[in-house]
């Protein structure tokens, strides 16, 4: 399965209905590429799923609270997307492997992939991490010794020492 | 006995930034102040070295000369900053953990004038409530403020962003009193329903992790 950062209230309206079309924000805002390449973070089951988070939260400038979309690599992989290993941008080096990217993406794929994510509303794979639980990832990741302060930026550092109770 | 007070005439700055030594051309401007002086007027704002003179003059009136300058920086923001602050709010990237130029323009206008930017955001928000871009954007700069900065006006403006119908528009009122996280904000939160489920769990959700919260920080 592989995890992307959304924006649930661009797709909530139409993901449940038939017949409704994708709309442009909801695809430009939510499936940006770059180099054409698509980033998502792999994990095996939902069960997984706050590594996902960690990895994305943990790169933020702000705890917010966010919308992850579980994506199913078989349908994108049925649909004839590439998905590729990338060594992924995060502060945690040990989730910096399960990063992946979905290559080559030409205006054509958009649509299709929109229907992935459209797919992972339909069946239930779409979870929301409030800025609280955002905290508390990492914050237990700080606890675990898997994150370092110094790689957090600012507004999230101060979040996460004030939960710590860490002075500066 | 110093100038100011032979001429009967008590002057204090009004700048926020800087503090000039009055003139008797700007004396004038604003002792005679009318809708016409607003021009004249916003050039001595631009500078921002302008200065409210307070008259003795029985035909003076200070709370409307007040007003008359707080309307005329209002205009002064509006128009320099209008154009490109609309056009940040439905253009620029707004990704949710992450800071915007629309939260980078409207700092800096904060440090201009607090009390002006407020007034002119609260403004801009009612006079685009069918404009979601608009209003999802203002909503996304507020909920990045401090909990100090955005009230009390922004505050008014997340709650009624919550009575609004569109759901984006709910969703970024309930985000809002979420990121200030103060007393404030659960009382406001716990008075909140919701028709659309989603919204209704959120909403639920961030109500049980500020009350944790608080009673956590109250027993800290």
């Amino acid at each position: 399965m592989l995890v992307r950062k959304i924006s649930r209230a661009k797709w909530q309206t139409f993901a449940h209905e038939d017949g409704k079309p994708v709309t442009a924000d909801a695809v430009t805002g939510d499936l940006r590429t770059q180099n054409n390449n698509l980033s998502l973070w792999q994990i095996s089951d939902l069960s997984e799923l706050h590594e996902a988070a960690l990895a994305i939260v943990s790169g933020q400038e702000r705890l917010e609270t966010i919308d992850l979309a579980v994506l199913d690599e078989n349908e994108l992989i049925e649909k004839g997307f590439s998905v590729q290993e990338t060594l992924g941008s995060t502060p945690v080096k040990d989730l910096q492997r399960i990063h992946r990217d979905v290559v080559s993406l030409t205006c054509n794929d958009l649509h299709p992939l929109a229907q992935v994510v459209i797919s992972s509303f339909r069946q239930n794979r779409v979870r929301r991490i409030t800025e609280k639980g955002s905290r508390d990832i990492i914050t237990n990741a700080i606890k675990n010794e898997r994150l370092e302060l110094s790689g957090l930026k600012k507004k999230v550092l101060e979040g996460a020492r004030k939960a710590l109770g860490i002075s500066k | 006995m110093n100038e100011k007070e032979r001429s009967g005439v008590a002057s204090q700055p009004c700048s926020e930034n800087a503090t000039p030594e009055p003139t008797p051309q700007l004396k004038a401007e604003f002792v005679g102040l009318r809708d016409d002086d607003l021009v004249t007027t916003r050039e001595q704002i631009r500078s921002e070295s302008y200065e409210i003179v307070v008259s003795e003059d029985a035909s003076m009136k200070p709370p409307d000369v007040e007003n008359q300058i707080n309307n005329a920086r209002l205009r002064n923001f509006r128009d320099r900053y209008e154009v490109e602050f609309l056009a940040l709010l439905r253009t620029c990237e707004f990704e949710y953990g992450f800071d915007s130029l629309a939260d980078a323009f409207v700092e800096t206008r904060l440090r201009e004038s607090t009390f002006v930017t407020m007034h002119w955001i609260g403004l801009l928000f009612f006079e685009h409530l069918d404009d979601p871009a608009v209003t999802i954007g203002i909503l996304r700069v507020l909920a990045h403020l401090k909990y100090e900065q955005a009230c009390p006006l922004g505050i008014s403006i997340a709650i009624a962003a919550t009575r609004l119908p569109n759901h984006e528009v709910q969703e970024c009122g309930i985000r809002a009193f979420e990121n200030w996280g103060t007393p404030d904000s659960l009382e406001v939160l716990e008075g909140l329903t919701f028709s659309e489920a989603w919204l209704q769990e959120y909403v639920n959700q961030v109500v049980e992790d500020l009350r944790s919260q608080l009673v956590a920080s109250h027993a800290g």
